[in-house]
């Protein structure tokens, strides 16, 4: 199986206006974000279908591929805000959530809200803070409010948190333990762009003023966050018909029947599974799920989930190989 | 000399007369160490030191100088069997002697001989042209040749495991303390990612291990052919009689010597005495006796037939080679023609495995380079897909289905049908587990432009119908039915 698993399904459909139209808008806001984003269009697929399912997603991947101009652009073509934490081993909690701070002036507490509060949170080297801060985070990402001196106080809608992890340099790091890993829709790995698309890359930045980046200053917006909500919406509604449903629960059951994985992957993974195919539905602009959606999903939706064996594991055995053994092991769905 | 031997001598099995030497290793294990490390060190070090650019040759070198090591345990073993220490500084001073002369015959011609270690003791040991030692060897050999040939095979291995077990040691423990240290060379060395394992370092690590090995294990390989080297001399020499009788003869030498002198004195009075008598016989009787006394039963010429098998009429004399017969009842002999007949069995068994595995990549060029379809996917997403399960004129049939309503018949039997003919005419490799999308991706490759559009545009009705509740608009439907490129 190819590493074009990872995308979508590149088939063209008919379908009807609403999910048509938020196909064709999603499709631009990638488009845009593209700009930015070079040789990277299976990765922006994965970080919108997790954004219309409504998910967060960790991000793998080594410095310096455009993670954080991809978030900067995300955000702007949606109107939404943006927050960078840069996790470290002294970052506290209070330092992601915010904190009270008593304010002379009035004689009274005033709250002050952290980098969390925005619609779009990345948070580079996740891996790196304490077990606490990270706890902290993840609380917030599922519940989506944060309480502070016990006051609960909810996040902005879309909400959605991208955490990076670095696979080398594992020193000193604090790895995510598999419970809190599976509060992560995907699992998304960026991989170094093709030979064109780095030429592009290379050229556009060299010919920019300063920096070593992009320039996200004219990115267009698209859209309002209320928008995407709607999309979130629209997303749920895609249809599933139950053998298709059924196809992605056999997928994760033989995760936990396989030889060769130690810790197959739980009902949240079915449930992530279906949610990410009906986001990849709807951005082809469909309203129902068809197996390659399931299929497609496998790769960024289970890599987090399952584990392999430590014989494996040692002999460099890769969990996409072994996750595409069981796609091609597991018949399609019979209609 | 022989009076001097310290071994108990007796003659043995192949197999025990290892143990013999394998006993002498151990009794002198401490130093016959200390002599190897003292001098294998330093000359491993200068080979390490030459050779380091050309790891592979360093492990080579290291593989074949073998002989040249084996001198050091076999010169003390050699001495030390006639009651001579050899002391540490004794062998340093012979050390280059042993290193440099004398070794270029098991260095050339006599490295992979596989009686190397019984070789080596008749060379070294006992010196003489090269005729000589190539008779004396043929000779010893006559007591069988099949053990010294297993006990090099199997020290060879033992050396090999050894260094691999070494190597797997060293892994574990490089594993266990990684988290420590993470820019070890030798983890590195474990976790590179290149495509080869035979970079420098691997080699020079393999030549190092290697090394190891045979520090542990070569002396008794050595001992072990010194010890059937032993027992080959007491079969054809009779080393345990002479020596036998040598202790004999010594200690009754003091209490019978003038008894002796007195008995030789009356044996030659009395010979002196009968001579005049044995010499007046005449030729012709003296013939006669002769006669009469090879006619004797004792001077009888026996000989005995043996028939191997049955279909063998005649028998000849064994006049072949011993070293070629079975000695079924005498030892363990026979373990290693069971093993040599198993060997070659084994062999080919791989042999017919082998073929049988990649011989397709042999045998099926001159076929039509058209994938063959598999046998499993007799159905694909749950449609049966066979050419027997199929209507001869699908479009027709689909099209009554969908005059009678039935859609989703008329829909599955055009897709079936099509994914048929993409499997069995088009040879398109479709498996069971392949859904619409990868059914698409492979019509990509029906050599009909008009196919692969049509089939895309069947897919999306297809799905649409399927998994979208959407039902195909009849002028869809009469497209499909009416453009359907299938057609035998």
């Amino acid at each position: 199986m190819s590493d074009s698993l990872d995308a979508p399904p590149a088939i063209q459909t008919y379908a009807p206006d609403p999910h048509a139209d938020a196909g064709h808008l999603l499709q631009r806001i990638r488009n845009e974000v593209a700009s930015v984003f070079l040789g990277q269009t299976a990765v922006m697929d994965q970080i919108l279908a997790a954004l219309l399912a409504g998910g967060h997603v960790l991000i793998e991947g080594l410095p310096g591929l455009g993670k954080t101009h991809a978030v900067i652009a995300l955000a702007r073509t949606i109107g939404g805000s943006f927050k960078r934490i840069q996790f470290t081993p002294d970052l506290m909690p209070s330092d992601v959530m915010g904190h009270s701070l008593y304010d002379m002036g009035q004689q009274a507490f005033r709250l002050r809200h952290g980098p969390i509060f925005a619609h779009f949170v990345l948070a580079d080297e996740i891996n790196r803070a304490p077990a606490k801060t990270q706890s902290a985070l993840l609380e917030a990402m599922q519940e989506q409010q944060v309480t502070i001196d016990g006051e609960s106080l909810p996040l902005p809608s879309p909400f959605m948190v991208l955490a990076t992890q670095n696979p080398i340099e594992q020193e000193g790091t604090y790895p995510l333990p598999e419970a809190q890993l599976d509060r992560f829709l995907m699992k998304i790995q960026i991989g170094y762009p093709g030979m064109q698309e780095e030429e592009q890359i290379v050229a556009a930045v060299s010919s920019g003023r300063a920096g070593t980046g992009l320039s996200t200053g004219g990115i267009q917006i698209l859209c309002t966050p209320a928008e995407i909500m709607q999309a979130q919406e629209l997303c749920a509604s895609v249809q599933a018909v139950p053998e298709v449903i059924a196809y992605a629960v056999r997928l994760v059951r033989a995760t936990r029947e396989m030889k060769g994985i130690s810790l197959g992957a739980g009902t949240r993974g079915a449930i992530s599974l279906v949610r990410v195919a009906k986001a990849y539905a709807l951005l082809q602009g469909r309203n129902y799920v068809i197996p390659d959606d399931i299929k497609s999903a496998v790769r960024p939706v289970l890599r987090h989930r399952v584990q392999l064996a430590p014989e494996l594991a040692i002999s460099g055995q890769q969990i996409d190989h072994t996750l595409d053994a069981i796609v091609n092991q597991t018949d399609a769905p019979r209609r | 000399m022989i009076h001097e031997v310290t071994a108990r001598l007796r003659p043995r099995t192949g197999w025990e007369s290892q143990d013999l030497g394998l006993a002498m290793v151990r009794n002198l294990l401490p130093r016959l160490m200390a002599q190897w490390l003292c001098v294998m060190l330093p000359l491993w070090a200068v080979l390490a030191a030459v050779l380091w650019r050309y790891p592979g040759w360093l492990l080579f070198a290291v593989w074949w100088l073998k002989p040249v090591y084996d001198r050091i345990p076999l010169h003390t073993l050699g001495r030390k069997l006639f009651g001579q220490e050899t002391s540490l500084r004794e062998l340093l001073r012979a050390a280059p002697a042993l290193l440099l002369r004398g070794n270029l015959y098991f260095l050339t011609i006599g490295r992979l001989a596989p009686h190397r270690a019984i070789a080596m003791p008749v060379k070294f040991l006992e010196g003489g042209t090269l005729s000589a030692y190539r008779r004396r060897v043929r000779t010893l050999l006559l007591q069988g040749d099949s053990t010294i040939t297993w006990v090099t095979l199997g020290w060879f291995g033992i050396s090999v495991l050894c260094a691999v077990g070494l190597n797997m040691m060293l892994h574990s423990v490089i594993i266990d303390t990684s988290e420590n240290d993470s820019r070890n060379w030798l983890l590195e060395l474990f976790t590179s990612r290149r495509s080869t394992p035979w970079t420098p370092a691997f080699l020079r690590y393999a030549a190092f291990l290697y090394m190891v090995s045979v520090t542990l294990t070569e002396m008794f390989y050595v001992g072990a052919g010194f010890g059937m080297y032993l027992n080959s001399r007491s079969h054809l020499e009779g080393w345990d009689i002479e020596v036998t009788f040598r202790g004999l003869a010594t200690r009754l030498q003091q209490q019978f010597k003038v008894g002796l002198m007195v008995g030789a004195l009356l044996v030659w009075g009395l010979s002196i005495s009968n001579a005049p008598a044995a010499l007046e016989l005449d030729p012709e009787t003296t013939e006669e006796r002769l006669t009469e006394i090879m006619a004797q039963p004792e001077f009888e010429i026996h000989s005995e037939e043996y028939t191997v098998y049955d279909d063998v009429t005649t028998s000849k004399p064994d006049t072949s080679d011993s070293s070629w017969n079975w000695h079924w009842p005498d030892g363990l002999g026979w373990v290693t023609d069971v093993l040599a007949v198993l060997l070659v069995v084994a062999f080919i068994a791989l042999i017919v495995w082998l073929i049988y595995r990649y011989g397709h990549h042999f045998v099926g060029t001159r076929e039509t380079s058209k994938p063959t379809v598999p046998e499993s996917a007799r159905t694909v997403m749950g449609l049966e897909v066979s050419p027997e399960a199929l209507p001869a004129d699908i479009p027709s049939s689909a099209w009554a289905f969908w005059q009678q309503g039935n859609i989703h018949a008329a829909m599955r039997l055009l897709y079936a049908g099509s994914l048929n003919w993409m499997m069995h005419r088009g040879g398109l490799p479709i498996r069971e587990s392949d859904t619409e999308g990868d059914c698409l991706r492979h019509a990509t490759q029906l050599p009909d432009a008009g196919q692969t559009s049509y089939f895309q545009f069947l897919t999306r009705t297809w799905m649409s119908h399927t998994y979208g509740a959407t039902n195909p608009a009849t002028g869809e439907m009469e497209l499909l039915v009416q453009q359907w490129p299938f057609k035998k």
